[in-house]
């Protein structure tokens, strides 16, 4: 969906991007990685030309953008950033409609697709009517999502979209992001420089250095092959544990009963009653949550419950410690 | 003595009302003369007042003084809890606006006892004493009482000194008999120096538009640009008057077109030119204060949601920078509207014409005539685009002035 064919960008003297070239596929979710002046930031910009390239070329759905008159082609092309750019004069609403004014939309058909996207990116319809002023940070950034998907562009681009928010707050965007980017289908391209990001996102990794791409690859491509030392040193020495947080306990849930056979309990019945003093996780934790329940409380097996508190399946050290199926070979 | 902050005296209130007592007791508020040329008698408020109406202001002056109030100013709001309440400004506003029209109807009903018994009836200076020690009372309760209410309190002033205007009731005072026998002068002179205020205000805009957008294209551009306005605004308004005079004369005499065409070395075109170049700077800074007051995160969103520059230009920085723009017409025009007065010593007419006359014939009243209407335009064109420039502004602007103040 997006070809970035031997790219090269400087300003001055310097290169920000040197001969890079990437390929990013339909539907597919491609995170920009690295640090400071890496040149993630000037690649997302020479995609919708807000940067023009010094050479090569870049491709969106098959088209060289250098043909294209750039307000055509950012029109196809969704654009969140950091510091967000909502227009403050205008509306909720109208900062939405901004897209689909420019390209002519009927008024009706406009307001059918505001409302459809501010339930999209969760938010209650009333706020079609309020002021960019009246809005909290996480808030805003909804808006500024909803605004670029407004016309359902095939690509969308992100500037560490929720790198100003509070912790929680850009936890919870994340995921919900993550989720929505899969259902709608669009191809994205992120930037951050944070590696829990992502990591939360999923998708391909690219991480870049110097203006060129250092790895590239699956997230745990860069934990069992890094390419450099730079690599280990960016992702950090705890990148091995970050990488759990992907798995959902589910995936390695074990029936109760094997936790008899260790001794760690007398039967199963007692385990449903509520008597057993084993760590518990919710059916929705990932395997790092798993392991941390199972430090807290001291234990190498931990029980999962669902909603109402009652034992799914037990998860235990090894299942819970361990990457991928490959993986779990190698812990046996 | 430490007072408590509770119980503070309020130095502006206090100002107000003693500068008040001080001007209705202390000095003349009529001018009493058998006609225009000669020297009048001073007519004290204490003397020929009712005793009962002396009481009474007394009594009004001696309770608004004495209300003590806490501390905080409009300009530098106080924590809400030390700010007085609202029923404290209620109270200091109706008693303000009582002042207001006590003291006009008062000047009115003396002054036409004394024309009943013949001669001229002037203002004297208890009277223009009293109006700023009330327009103090008015100012501080009107803007900390918010911006509508603060409105509304300055309406009412205005419609009650209509009313009694209209009504006839001030109609014995030596200006409003200059008026009434100058009326269509007056009118002239009126539109005269409107004329001139609001074209070259006019001008300035077209051209400070332009400007802006020149100075916005380049740094050296700007630099120049902004240079030349600097000057033209250092100089004082009578030097540019006079230096505009021989070459402007020295050019219409050489082009008889330009002469045909209205252009002398006096009259109302030097007039326009030099309120054209006073109003340049503040428009043209505005104008582009208000365009690169446009965060650059929106310029940017706005160009990557697919906008062309005119529709960056239209849609999103002219909008935003609106306010800004209102502001420095807001400048220019007041400016303009007091320097037009100068028009009247070049033959550019005005209603400085009629001050210059006033002035040369010594007759104060038509000094009065002139003076008056000018400084009623210049505040009523502050405050009216002070007043779209806020309402422009509600949707983008951080809490203005009074709305700190609105909370209380």
């Amino acid at each position: 969906m997006i070809s970035i064919r031997n790219v090269t960008k400087s300003f001055g003297t310097a290169k920000a991007v040197d001969d890079l070239s990437l390929e990013i596929g339909q539907g597919e979710l491609c995170v920009l990685l690295g640090p400071s002046g890496c040149g993630k930031s000037t690649t997302l910009r020479l995609v919708n030309r807000l940067l023009e390239p010094d050479s090569g070329s870049v491709l969106v759905g098959g088209e060289n953008t250098s043909f294209l008159p750039p307000h055509e082609l950012r029109r196809r092309i969704g654009y969140v950033i950091q510091s967000i750019g909502l227009f403050p004069h205008l509306s909720v609403h109208d900062n939405i409609a901004t897209v689909p004014r420019l390209l002519g939309w009927p008024r009706a058909r406009i307001g059918e697709r505001v409302a459809e996207l501010l339930a999209l990116v969760g938010l209650p319809d009333y706020f079609a009517k309020r002021w960019p002023r009246q809005l909290s940070g996480g808030e805003a950034q909804r808006v500024g999502v909803a605004r670029a998907l407004a016309a359902d562009p095939p690509v969308l681009l992100m500037d560490e979209p929720f790198g100003a928010l509070d912790p929680l707050t850009r936890v919870r965007l994340q995921v919900e992001f993550a989720a929505l980017q899969k259902r709608l289908g669009t191809t994205v391209l992120f930037v951050t420089h944070d590696v829990g990001e992502a990591l939360r996102l999923g998708g391909t990794m690219v991480l870049m250095r110097g203006g060129q791409i250092e790895q590239l690859g699956r997230p745990e491509d860069f934990a069992h092959q890094p390419a450099s030392a730079f690599v280990s040193e960016f992702l950090g020495p705890e990148y091995g544990l970050e990488l759990l947080g992907r798995y959902p306990v589910m995936e390695r849930l074990r029936p109760l009963s094997a936790l008899s056979s260790r001794g760690a309990v007398d039967s199963a019945s007692a385990a449903q009653s509520g008597e057993l003093s084993l760590p518990r996780i919710a059916s929705t934790a990932n395997l790092k949550e798993a392991l941390s329940a199972m430090v807290a409380g001291g234990n190498l097996v931990a029980l999962v419950c669902d909603d109402s508190g009652a034992v799914l399946g037990e998860i235990s050290f090894e299942d819970a410690a361990c990457l991928d199926k490959e993986g779990e070979q190698r812990c046996v | 003595m430490k007072l408590s902050a509770r119980w503070q005296l309020d130095p502006v209130l206090s100002t107000g009302v003693l500068l008040t007592i001080l001007a209705v007791s202390a000095f003349p508020l009529l001018s009493l003369r058998p006609n225009r040329m000669l020297s009048g008698r001073a007519v004290y408020l204490a003397v020929e007042a009712p005793p009962w109406l002396l009481t009474m202001l007394a009594i009004a002056g001696a309770v608004l003084f004495l209300s003590r109030r806490r501390t905080g100013s409009a300009y530098f709001p106080a924590p809400v809890a030390v700010r007085p309440g609202h029923a404290q400004l209620i109270w200091q506003a109706g008693a303000g606006l009582l002042l207001l029209y006590g003291l006009f109807a008062v000047a009115g009903g003396l002054a036409a006892i004394q024309v009943a018994e013949g001669g001229r009836a002037s203002l004297g200076s208890g009277f223009w004493l009293a109006l700023p020690g009330i327009y103090v009372i008015l100012h501080d309760a009107a803007g900390r009482l918010g911006r509508r209410r603060g409105f509304l309190v300055w309406l009412l002033a205005a419609a009650g000194l209509v009313l009694m205007l209209a009504g006839g009731g001030l109609s014995s005072l030596s200006v409003l008999i200059e008026f009434s026998n100058r009326r269509d002068s007056f009118i002239a002179s009126l539109a005269e120096h409107l004329f001139l205020a609001g074209f070259s205000t006019l001008l300035a805009f077209v051209t400070g538009f332009v400007l802006a957008l020149l100075a916005r294209a380049g740094t050296w551009l700007e630099r120049i640009i902004f240079a030349v306005m600097n000057t033209a605004q250092t100089i004082p308004t009578l030097s540019l008057l006079g230096l505009l005079i021989l070459p402007l004369s020295l050019l219409a005499e050489r082009y008889p077109a330009l002469a045909a065409a209205g252009l002398r070395g006096i009259g109302p075109t030097p007039a326009i030119i030099a309120l054209f170049l006073y109003a340049l700077l503040p428009i043209a800074g505005n104008i582009l204060a208000g365009l690169r007051s446009v965060d650059a995160s929106v310029r940017e969103a706005a160009a990557a949601m697919g906008m062309t520059a005119t529709q960056i230009f239209l849609r999103v920085e002219l909008p935003l920078a609106l306010p800004l723009i209102v502001g420095g017409v807001r400048t220019a025009l007041t400016q303009s509207i007091g320097n037009a007065i100068l028009a009247g010593l070049i033959g550019g007419g005005g209603l400085g014409a009629l001050i210059f006359l006033g002035l040369a014939q010594a007759a104060p009243d038509l000094v009065l005539l002139g003076a008056l209407p000018v400084a009623a335009l210049a505040l009523a064109a502050d405050r009216l685009l002070g007043l779209l420039a806020r309402y422009l502004g509600r949707r983008t602007a951080d809490s203005g002035v009074y709305q700190g103040a609105a909370i209380a």
